[in-house]
C-alpha cells in the first residue's frame, strides 16, 4: 500500500510515493522558472517585434545565415569583402563560431523534424531558451557546492533558490532578451556548466567529469572570447588549492585531464590558434600545470628523503625553476614567441589605460567603469546577501566553496572594471545570494523543526515554554515577512528593470504621440531599407563604425569599417574623413572609394546617441594617426565648451560631420531659429541656412531626420573642384538675393505704431 | 512521321492563304470611336465599332491591328457584341502570324457571317501597359508631374473609315505633340473630363501613324516587377492563407536632385497626391470574410507599423516614399476561412480563389501564382479565364509534412493590371480521409518513438561504477525519504 493509516491514525506514505510527489514538485518548480525565464525576456518581442537587437548581434545573424546558406567548411574558409573595404575581412577565422552553429545546428534539426523555422525566430529566441538552461546549471552548481557542506546536505534549497534568481536576475538578462543574439547569450550557460562539471570532477576526481569539462570548456571556447575567464578560474583554484596544502591526486587527474584535452581542443577553433601556448591569457593555466608536475613530483621526492634534505632540495629546486621561468618569460615575450601584453589586458588593471592610450577601446559605452549605482540596479539585494553568502562559504571551506569563493572575489573585481563583465559576476552573486537565503529559510522556516517542537509540545504544558515560543515565533515571523518582502520586491525590481531598460531593441525606437498613445520610431529601418532597395548592389558606405553591422545585416551594402574594430588605422581614416573640411574630406573618400555617407542626426528628436555626441572619439582616434591634421582641442570654444551653434569653433564648421548634420536643417524651421534638442542649442535661422555642402548631395533622411545618407558628388568634367563651382554658385545667388532685397526696401513702411 | 509532316505543312499553307487572303476590303468602319482612357497608371482603350460589309458576299472575319511595340504589353483584349436579346456576348480576337513591320494582326471572328449591305456593331477593349512616360524624366519634387504617351492616330484596319472619333478620357488638359504632321486633320473639343478629337474626312485604311500627347497626372506609375503569390490551403485548420511578395517600382518621374526630407515636409507632399507612392491601397473582396487580425506586412528588414486595415480596405504606407525609379520590396499577408472557397463533394474538393487582390492602381509584369494543397492532395483539374502555359508541380516540404510535402500548383502570369483583379481560377483536387489522417497520425507514432526512446535510454546503465556502490546510495536516498517521514509523523 502507498498510502494507508496506521494504528494511531497517522497518515503513512511510501517512500516511493514521497520521492515521485518531490520529483514532481522539483519538475513544476523548474517548469515555472523556465516559463519565468523566457516570459520575462520576451518584452521586445510583444511590445516591438521579433527583430535582432543593437549592433553585434546583427553581425551574428547575417553570420548565421551564410552559415545556414553555405557548408560549415566554407563558414570558416569566409571571406567578407563587404566589410573593410577595400581591405575585407577573414571573417570566417576571426570570429568565434559557436553562437551560429548552435543555431544552424537547431536549425537544420527542426527542419528534419518537418518544423521549417524561420532562421531568424530561431536566432532572436535562442537567448531565452538558453537562460532556460542557464538556470538549470546554476541548480547543478549550487547543488554540488552546498551538498558537500555541512549545514546544507541534501537540501535542495539553495540550488532551487539560485535557479530562481539566475532565472530572472537583470545583469543577465540585460545580454540575453530576446533578440539579443550575442556570445554571450550561450556563453553564461556555458560558464556555468562548465564549472558545474568542473568542481564535480575536483570532488570526484574522475576523468570523466574532467572530459565533460574540457567539452564544455571547449564549447565556451568557440563561443565567445570571455572564455579566458575560465581559463584563468580554474587554474587559479587549482593554485590556491595547492597553497592550502590540499593537493591531492584527484585535483591532479582532473587538471591534467581538463588542461589537456581542453587546450587541444580550443586549439581547433580558427580564431584561437595558438594563442593558449602564446598569448598572456592563457600562461596561468600553463604556468599551473607545470606546477602541478613539480608538485607531485616534490611529492615523491618527499616520500624518498629525509625532511632536512627534502627542506634543502626544495629551496635548491624551486629557485632554479623560478628563475630559468622568468628568464624564458622575458626572453619570449622579446623575440614575440608569446604575445606582448594587449591594451586590454593592460585596461583590465588600470581603468584609465584605455581613456589615454586605446580611444578606440574606451569609446564603447560597455567597456567603461561600472558606476555603483549598476550594481543594484542589476543584482537588486542579491549584492547585499552576496558578502554572507561568501561567508558562508568561508564557514565551510570544501574545495566547491574555495571555488565559490575565488569566482566572487574576480567576478567582482573584473565586474567593478567594465561594466559588461557585470554578466559574468550574476551567476556567482545569486549562487552566493541562495546560500544565504537558504541559511535563512533553513534557520527561520523549518517545517520539519516546526513539527518536532509540535510533536513534543503535546506532552509538555509549560506556560513559560509557550511565553518564549510566542516571541520566538513573532521573531521568526518578522524575519520570514521581511525575506518574503524582499524576494517579491526582487521579483519586482527585475521585472521593472526588464521592462524598461534592456527590452529596446534600439534599432526601433518607442516613443508616444501627443495624445499619449504608443509610437514606433522607425527611423533606422527607413534609411537602410532605402540604401538597400535603391543603391547599387555593390555601393560602399561611410559610417561610423557603430552602425557597421547594421548597414552590412540590414542594408546588405559594403562598409568600410564595423564594430569588429580590427583596425585602428581604418577607422581613424573614416574619422578624419569625417571630421575636417570639405576639400581634404572629398581627397580622403575618393581615395577610399566612397559611394554613399551616412550619419545619424538625433537633434530635430533629441537622440542622444547621434554621431555629433560620438564625434569627439572619431576626432580623438584620428588624432592619435593624424596629429597634425585633426586636433580635439580646435573643436572646443576658448572657454572650453563643445558648441555646435554660431560660436563653434570654425574647425567644428568646417567638419564635414557638422555639415552633415546641420545641411538644410534651418529649412525646416522655415523663418524661426532651429533648435538642436540633443544639445540643447539655438543656431539663428540665417546662420543655419547658410551651411552648406558641395562634395556630397543629399539623397535621403529619414522620417524623424535620425539617419541622413548623402551621396559623393561625380568629379567636375572640367576638372574643378566641387567646393570652388559650389562657392561661385553661392555667390551668384547671394547677388541676385541682393538685389531682391533692395526692391523690397523701397517699399514705404507701413507699420502701425500705438 | 511523315503523315504528321505532310499535316504540318498542309497547316501552314492553310494558315498563311487564311491570313493573306482577308486584307481585302470586305468591311467599311462606318462609326469608329475610340476612347483612350488614361485615368490609370496604364491605358484602356475602348473602340466602338460599327462595320458594314461592302463585299458581294457574307463576312465573318474581322482584322485588326496593334502597333508591334505595344502587342506585347496588350493585354485582355476582347470584344464585346450585343446580342439579339440584349445581352453583351464576349468574343476573343486571336494572334495571327503575319508578317508586318509596324502591326501584329488580330483576327476576330464575328458570331455568324454577315450579309453584304448589312452592319454589325461590336466594342473592341483592351488595356495596353507600359506606356505612360515621364515627360520630363527629371523633374523637381514640387512640380507636378507630365505624362507622355505615344499611340497611333487612326484606326489600325485595312478597312476605310468614314466617320473616326478619338476621346482621351479622364484628363482635362492635353498638349498634342505632333498634330501637324498628320495627314488627316483633327478638330479639338475640350470637354470636362475628356479631350475629344475628330477627324475631319475619311481615313482610308492602313493608314498607321503615331500620335503623341503629353497631360499632366500628378500620381504614381506604379509598376510591381514580381508579384509572388502563395495561397495555402489548409483542412485541419480551415483556413486560406496568403501570402504576397512583392518587388515595386514607381515609373513616375524622378527626382532632378536628392531626396531633400525638408522639402518634403514644409511642402507637406505627403498629404497630397503626388508622384511619390506614400500609401498603396488594397481593396479586398467584399464578399469573403477576412480574418483582419491575421494581415501582417513586412519587409525584408522586419514588421512595417504603418497598415491601416478599414472597411475592407488595406491600406499600407511604405517605409519611405518612393519616387520614381525607386524601388521597394514588401510582403503582406492575411487569412481567411478555408469553407468561404471550397466545394466538396466525397473526396474531391473545387476551389476558387482570385487570381489578384490587386493593389489600386498598379500593373504588374510577372506573376507566380502558387497554391500549396495539403500533402497526400491530387491535382485532377484546373480553369483559367485566359490561357496560359501549363503549370509546374512540385512539392514543398513545410510544416509537420511526413513524406513528400506539400502539393505545390505554380502558374506563371503576365503583364496584369490591378482591375483584373476579379478574375478568378478554379482548382479541382483530390483529398483523401486517409490522407487527411495520415499526417497527425505519424506525427504521434513519432512522438511515441521518442517517448519510447527516452524510456529505454533510462533503462540502459553506463556507469563504470561497482553495482554495490550506487546500491548503498540508493539506499541511503530511501533513508533520508524515511527520516523524512518520521519527522512529519
Amino acid at each position: 500500500m502507498a498510502v494507508s493509516f496506521d494504528k494511531e491514525g497517522y497518515l503513512r506514505v511510501d517512500a516511493s510515493v514521497l520521492a515521485t510527489l518531490r520529483l514532481l514538485v522539483i519538475t513544476s518548480i523548474a517548469i515555472s522558472l523556465s516559463i519565468a525565464a523566457i516570459g520575462s525576456r520576451l518584452f521586445s518581442v510583444i511590445r516591438f517585434e521579433s527583430i535582432i537587437h543593437e549592433f553585434d548581434p546583427w553581425f551574428n545573424f547575417r553570420a548565421t545565415k551564410y552559415l545556414v546558406n553555405h557548408t560549415f567548411y566554407k563558414f570558416l574558409n569566409w571571406f567578407d569583402d563587404k566589410t573593410w573595404y577595400p581591405l575585407g575581412r577573414i571573417t570566417g577565422g576571426t570570429l568565434y563560431p559557436g553562437l551560429m552553429v548552435t543555431s544552424a545546428v537547431i536549425s537544420n534539426l527542426l527542419n528534419k523534424l518537418s518544423l521549417p523555422v524561420d532562421i531568424r525566430n530561431i536566432t532572436v529566441m535562442l537567448a531565452p531558451a538558453f537562460s532556460t538552461l542557464t538556470a538549470l546549471s546554476t541548480y547543478l552548481f549550487t547543488y554540488e557546492v552546498t551538498s558537500s557542506t555541512k549545514t546544507f546536505k541534501n537540501n535542495k534549497t539553495p540550488a532551487l533558490l539560485s535557479a530562481a534568481f539566475i532565472a530572472i536576475v537583470p545583469g543577465y538578462i540585460s545580454r540575453s532578451v530576446a533578440g539579443s543574439y550575442d556570445n554571450e547569450a550561450i556563453a553564461i550557460t556555458l560558464l556555468m556548466t562548465t564549472f558545474y562539471f568542473w568542481i564535480k570532477s575536483v570532488k570526484l576526481g574522475s576523468i570523466f567529469y574532467a572530459s565533460i569539462t574540457s567539452l564544455f570548456y571547449f564549447y565556451m571556447v568557440s563561443a565567445w572570447g570571455g572564455y579566458v575567464f575560465i581559463t584563468n578560474m580554474i587554474p587559479l583554484h587549482i593554485f590556491v588549492l595547492i597553497l592550502m596544502g590540499r593537493f591531492d591526486y584527484k585535483l591532479y587527474t582532473s587538471y591534467c585531464t581538463w588542461y589537456a584535452l581542453g587546450t587541444l581542443m580550443s586549439m581547433q577553433i580558427p580564431f584561437v590558434r595558438f594563442s593558449p601556448i602564446k598569448s598572456n591569457d592563457h600562461i596561468s593555466s600553463f604556468g599551473v600545470f607545470g606546477l602541478l608536475q613539480l608538485v607531485i613530483f616534490a611529492n615523491y621526492f618527499k616520500t624518498i628523503l629525509s625532511p632536512k634534505l627534502f627542506n634543502n632540495f626544495m629551496i635548491a629546486f624551486g629557485t632554479i625553476i623560478l628563475s630559468l621561468g622568468l628568464i624564458f618569460l622575458i626572453f619570449a615575450t622579446k623575440f614575440g614567441w608569446i604575445a606582448p601584453w594587449t591594451g586590454r589586458f593592460y585596461s583590465l588593471w588600470d581603468t584609465n589605460y584605455a581613456k589615454v592610450h586605446i580611444p578606440i577601446i574606451a569609446s564603447v559605452s560597455e567597456h567603461q567603469p561600472t558606476p555603483w549605482s549598476s550594481f543594484y540596479f542589476d543584482l537588486n539585494y542579491l549584492i547585499w546577501c552576496f558578502p554572507f553568502g561568501v561567508y558562508l562559504c568561508f564557514n565551510d571551506l570544501s574545495n566547491e566553496s574555495i571555488f565559490v569563493i575565488i569566482y566572487s572575489v574576480l567576478g567582482s573585481y573584473f565586474a567593478g572594471v567594465m561594466i559588461r563583465l557585470m554578466l559574468t559576476l550574476a551567476p556567482i552573486v545569486c549562487v552566493c545570494g541562495s546560500l544565504t537565503i537558504g541559511k535563512l529559510i533553513q534557520i527561520y522556516l523549518d517545517i520539519k523543526l516546526y513539527l518536532k517542537e509540535k510533536n513534543e509540545k503535546k506532552e509538555d504544558y509549560n506556560n513559560k515554554e509557550n511565553i518564549t515560543n510566542l516571541s520566538n515565533l513573532i521573531s521568526k515571523l518578522l524575519i520570514i515577512l521581511t525575506m518574503i518582502f524582499y524576494l517579491f520586491f526582487y521579483v519586482q525590481h527585475c521585472i521593472w528593470v526588464n521592462s524598461n531598460a534592456y527590452s529596446s531593441p534600439s534599432v526601433v525606437l518607442a516613443s508616444k504621440n501627443r495624445d499619449g498613445s504608443a509610437a514606433i520610431i522607425d527611423d533606422f529601418r527607413e534609411a537602410y531599407y532605402w540604401l538597400r532597395m535603391n543603391t547599387e548592389e555593390d555601393s560602399k558606405v561611410m559610417a561610423w563604425w557603430d552602425y557597421g553591422y547594421q548597414i552590412g545585416g540590414m542594408a546588405d551594402r559594403t562598409t568600410f569599417v564595423d564594430n569588429n574594430t580590427w583596425n585602428n588605422t581604418h577607422i581613424a581614416t573614416v574619422g578624419k574623413a569625417m571630421s575636417v573640411n570639405e576639400t581634404n574630406s572629398e581627397i580622403v573618400m575618393r581615395k577610399l572609394g566612397v559611394d554613399y555617407v551616412l550619419v545619424i542626426f538625433g537633434g530635430l528628436l533629441g537622440y542622444s546617441g547621434d554621431d555629433l555626441n560620438k564625434f569627439l572619439w572619431m576626432i580623438r582616434i584620428s588624432e592619435g594617426i593624424w596629429p597634425e591634421e585633426v586636433n580635439e582641442r580646435s573643436f572646443f570654444t576658448d572657454k572650453g565648451e563643445y558648441r555646435i551653434d554660431e560660436l563653434a569653433t570654425d574647425s567644428m564648421k568646417d567638419s564635414l560631420m557638422y555639415k552633415m548634420s546641420y545641411y538644410k536643417f534651418g529649412e525646416m524651421f522655415q523663418n524661426r531659429d532651429p533648435v538642436d534638442r540633443v544639445r540643447q542649442q539655438r543656431l539663428s535661422s540665417k546662420y543655419a541656412n547658410e551651411i552648406h555642402l558641395d562634395i556630397l548631395e543629399e539623397v535621403f533622411t529619414s522620417e524623424n531626420w535620425l539617419v541622413r545618407i548623402y551621396k559623393l558628388k561625380e568629379e567636375d568634367n572640367f576638372g574643378r573642384s566641387l567646393v570652388e563651382i559650389g562657392d561661385k554658385e553661392r555667390s551668384e545667388e547671394g547677388k541676385s538675393k541682393r538685389s531682391k532685397r533692395l526692391q523690397t526696401k523701397k517699399r514705404p513702411n507701413l507699420d502701425l505704431r500705438v | 512521321m511523315k503523315l504528321t509532316q505532310f499535316v504540318n505543312i498542309w497547316l501552314l499553307f492553310v494558315t498563311t492563304v487564311l491570313a493573306v487572303q482577308p486584307f481585302k476590303k470586305v468591311w467599311e468602319n462606318t462609326q469608329y470611336s475610340r476612347v483612350i482612357d488614361v485615368g490609370k497608371s496604364f491605358v484602356k482603350e475602348r473602340h466602338d465599332i460599327q462595320v458594314t460589309n461592302i463585299d458581294s458576299e457574307p463576312a465573318i472575319q474581322y482584322l485588326f491591328g496593334l502597333p508591334k511595340h505595344m502587342s506585347p504589353d496588350a493585354t485582355l483584349v476582347v470584344a464585346i457584341y450585343a446580342t439579339k436579346d440584349g445581352k453583351r456576348a464576349l468574343l476573343k480576337p486571336q494572334k495571327i502570324p503575319v508578317q508586318d513591320e509596324d502591326l501584329t494582326y488580330f483576327d476576330l471572328k464575328f458570331p455568324y457571317p454577315i450579309a453584304p449591305g448589312s452592319t454589325f456593331e461590336f466594342i473592341l477593349s483592351f488595356m495596353i501597359t507600359n506606356q505612360m512616360v515621364p515627360y520630363p524624366e527629371h523633374i523637381p519634387m514640387e512640380k507636378t508631374q507630365v505624362i507622355k504617351l505615344n499611340t497611333y492616330a487612326y484606326p489600325l484596319t485595312s478597312y476605310d473609315t468614314i466617320s473616326y472619333s478619338l476621346d482621351i478620357a479622364n484628363t482635362k488638359s492635353v498638349t498634342e505633340l505632333n498634330l501637324d504632321d498628320l495627314p488627316i486633320l483633327f478638330e479639338k473639343v475640350e470637354n470636362e473630363r475628356s479631350v475629344s478629337f475628330v477627324a475631319s474626312d475619311l481615313i482610308e485604311g492602313n493608314t498607321v501613324y503615331d500620335f503623341t500627347f503629353t497631360y499632366p497626372r500628378n500620381l504614381p506609375l506604379t509598376y510591381i516587377n514580381y508579384l509572388q503569390r502563395d495561397l495555402w490551403v489548409s483542412h485541419w485548420s480551415n483556413t486560406l492563407q496568403l501570402e504576397e511578395y512583392y518587388e515595386l517600382t514607381n515609373h513616375g518621374a524622378k527626382l532632378d536632385k536628392g531626396f531633400s526630407r525638408s522639402k518634403y515636409m514644409t511642402e507637406s507632399i505627403a498629404n497630397k497626391p503626388h508622384h511619390a507612392i506614400t500609401a498603396l491601397r488594397i481593396p479586398f473582396d467584399h464578399s469573403k470574410a477576412l480574418q483582419y487580425d491575421s494581415i501582417y506586412y513586412v519587409d525584408k528588414v522586419g514588421n512595417v507599423s504603418t497598415s491601416q486595415y478599414y472597411e475592407n480596405e488595406l491600406i499600407i504606407r511604405p517605409r519611405f516614399p518612393i519616387f520614381g525609379g525607386w524601388n521597394y520590396n514588401f510582403t503582406i499577408g492575411w487569412d481567411y476561412k478555408l469553407d468561404q472557397f471550397v466545394k466538396q463533394q466525397d473526396d474531391e474538393y473545387i476551389i476558387t480563389t482570385k487570381i489578384l487582390d490587386g493593389i489600386q492602381d498598379s500593373t504588374y509584369d510577372k506573376v507566380n501564382f502558387t497554391i500549396y494543397l495539403p500533402e497526400g492532395a491530387e491535382l485532377l483539374d484546373y480553369a483559367l479565364p485566359f490561357a496560359v502555359a501549363e503549370p509546374t508541380i512540385t512539392n514543398q516540404y513545410s510544416y509537420l509534412d511526413v513524406e513528400s510535402g506539400h502539393l505545390k500548383v505554380t502558374f506563371e502570369f503576365e503583364n496584369l493590371v490591378d482591375e483584373m483583379k476579379n478574375l478568378s481560377i478554379v482548382i479541382r483536387y483530390k483529398y483523401t480521409t486517409y490522407a487527411m489522417l495520415h499526417k497527425p497520425l505519424h506525427a504521434a507514432f513519432y512522438i511515441f518513438l521518442a517517448l519510447m526512446g527516452l524510456y529505454v535510454l533510462k533503462k540502459i546503465d553506463l556507469s563504470i561504477k561497482p553495482n554495490e556502490k550506487s546500491d548503498k546510495i540508493e539506499s541511503e536516498e530511501v533513508e533520508i525519504i524515511d527520516k523524512d517521514e518520521k519527522s512529519e509523523n
